[in-house]
């Protein structure tokens, strides 16, 4: 062998970006395949998971103390009366309604910005029955039946109408008609 | 060698802007501030939201341009396992880089809609945030695929299989406020229900059309850009073809040389 032929690298060129293990293109199939899986799954057991106030009302003794979400639209906005501070603890009295059926919640803070009546709010908590946490309390054009909701965190669910004259649709969202009353 | 090959005829390198691209860019230049101006100052502030429904001008229109670009994305998937054309592949991944970066906009825009509207910047169990979460993941995943080594052909028929696949997630999210309305608490459209009017609407269709220009505009440069990182590509293929050659040819020469000189011997 010349010494020009033994200069020349003829071992066959790999590519340094090639060196990355063969199973990433599968790997990155199977994150994405998990997704989807993942993802049908979410959508199959989350489904409904608010429940209507009239839908909480008719099953609650099937709920028992199980916390949920329930939604509905406050009767009146949060005035300075049914804030009430008990022990440390601040305490929001309201009344929510959906297709007519009425839910008193306690709330434990203060409510959102947004918190007003007729704008639907979801809400945290489970049922309870007995006394409220100010005994003397009366929910004014509440349920006072005797059964309250004891909800620790509440969402607004806001509407889509942008318009100036709005026109609460009070039936398809079971809320008051806030329009008519302002 | 390859600088040479990378000029036009003209004698100036390749640029990703035109005339055309220089006139989207003028008018983006132009209208960005307009739509600030009616953003901010001309449309009314909500009764209810007050100054949070002025969101409603940039993540709307880039939610909808998010599921442009992936919608574009998969079509050129599909087209390109069609037709196996460089350009569909290049123009699915331009849009898909675009794509995922207006589904974030949408994500964090969303985000900072939901602390004062609902109350809460996040919603796990919330079925509009979650499938655009996953929208938003499996294109970072697509785009992902396309760093993985490969030659270009495999390279493209994977990062086309994944572009496909993410695109049947549009529809849910888009239909999710709909088909699932008791576990979302975003809001139906309100285009579609007829529920924005005057300089609220104005305003959205503005911010719609800025966004329709800022996505044309970057997908025209994100394409040349693409087009030209694959001619180089294959220009450094070319190149180390021919050097092979040479090397080859050289290595014949030395060979036959060698040949000569045992046989003279």
């Amino acid at each position: 062998m010349s010494e020009s032929e033994s200069s020349i690298d003829l071992t066959p060129r790999v590519n340094a970006r090639s060196n990355l293990p063969r199973w990433i293109p599968g790997l990155v199939l199977l994150a994405v395949a998990l997704t989807i899986i993942g993802l049908v799954w979410f959508l199959a057991t989350n489904s409904q998971s608010f429940l209507e106030a009239d839908q909480a009302v008719a099953e609650r003794e099937d709920l028992g103390d199980k916390r949920f979400q329930l939604l509905g639209s406050p009767i009146s906005s949060a005035g300075p009366d049914q804030t009430i501070i008990i022990g440390e603890a601040e305490y929001t009295f309201f009344t929510v309604t959906f297709d007519g059926v009425l839910v008193d919640v306690v709330s434990r803070g203060t409510p959102p910005d947004l918190f007003d009546q007729g704008v639907p709010v979801v809400l945290e908590g489970r049922w309870q029955d007995g006394p409220l946490p100010s005994n003397d309390y009366v929910f004014i054009d509440g349920a006072n039946d005797g059964w309250w909701f004891a909800a620790d965190r509440i969402l607004v669910k806001h509407d889509n109408d942008y318009r100036k004259e709005r026109i609460d649709d009070a039936e398809n969202r079971g809320q008051p008609d806030k329009s008519s009353d302002s | 060698m390859k600088i040479k090959l990378l000029e036009s005829n003209d004698g100036r390198p390749n640029a990703t802007s035109s005339r055309s691209t220089r006139f989207l860019g003028i008018c983006l230049v132009l209208g960005i501030p307009v739509l600030i101006l009616f953003a901010f100052v001309f449309s009314p502030k909500d009764d209810t939201m007050e100054d949070a429904v002025r969101l409603l001008y940039i993540h709307v229109p880039v939610a909808i341009f998010s599921y442009i670009a992936f919608g574009v994305t998969a079509m050129g998937s599909i087209f390109y396992l069609w037709k196996q054309s460089r350009w569909w592949d290049t123009t699915a991944h331009a849009s898909a880089e675009i794509g995922v970066i207006f589904c974030g906009l949408t994500l964090v825009t969303g985000s900072i809609w939901g602390r004062p509207t609902w109350n809460t910047w996040w919603e796990w169990g919330d079925v509009r945030l979650v499938t655009t979460l996953v929208m938003f993941l499996i294109f970072i995943g697509y785009l992902a695929l396309r760093q993985v080594p490969a030659s270009p052909h495999v390279r493209a028929k994977r990062a086309a299989i994944v572009g496909i696949i993410g695109t049947i997630n549009i529809p849910i999210v888009n239909r999710s406020v709909e088909w699932w309305e008791n576990s979302t608490l975003h809001q139906q459209s309100s285009l579609t229900d007829g529920n924005l009017e005057d300089l609220t609407l104005f305003t959205w269709f503005l911010g719609t059309l800025i966004l329709a220009i800022a996505y044309v505009w970057l997908m025209i440069h994100r394409f040349r850009v693409g087009w030209l990182s694959t001619e180089y590509e294959s220009l450094g293929y070319g190149a180390a073809i021919e050097e092979r050659k040479a090397e080859a040819d050289l290595h014949a020469g030395t060979r036959s040389g060698t040949t000569e000189e045992g046989e003279v011997e």
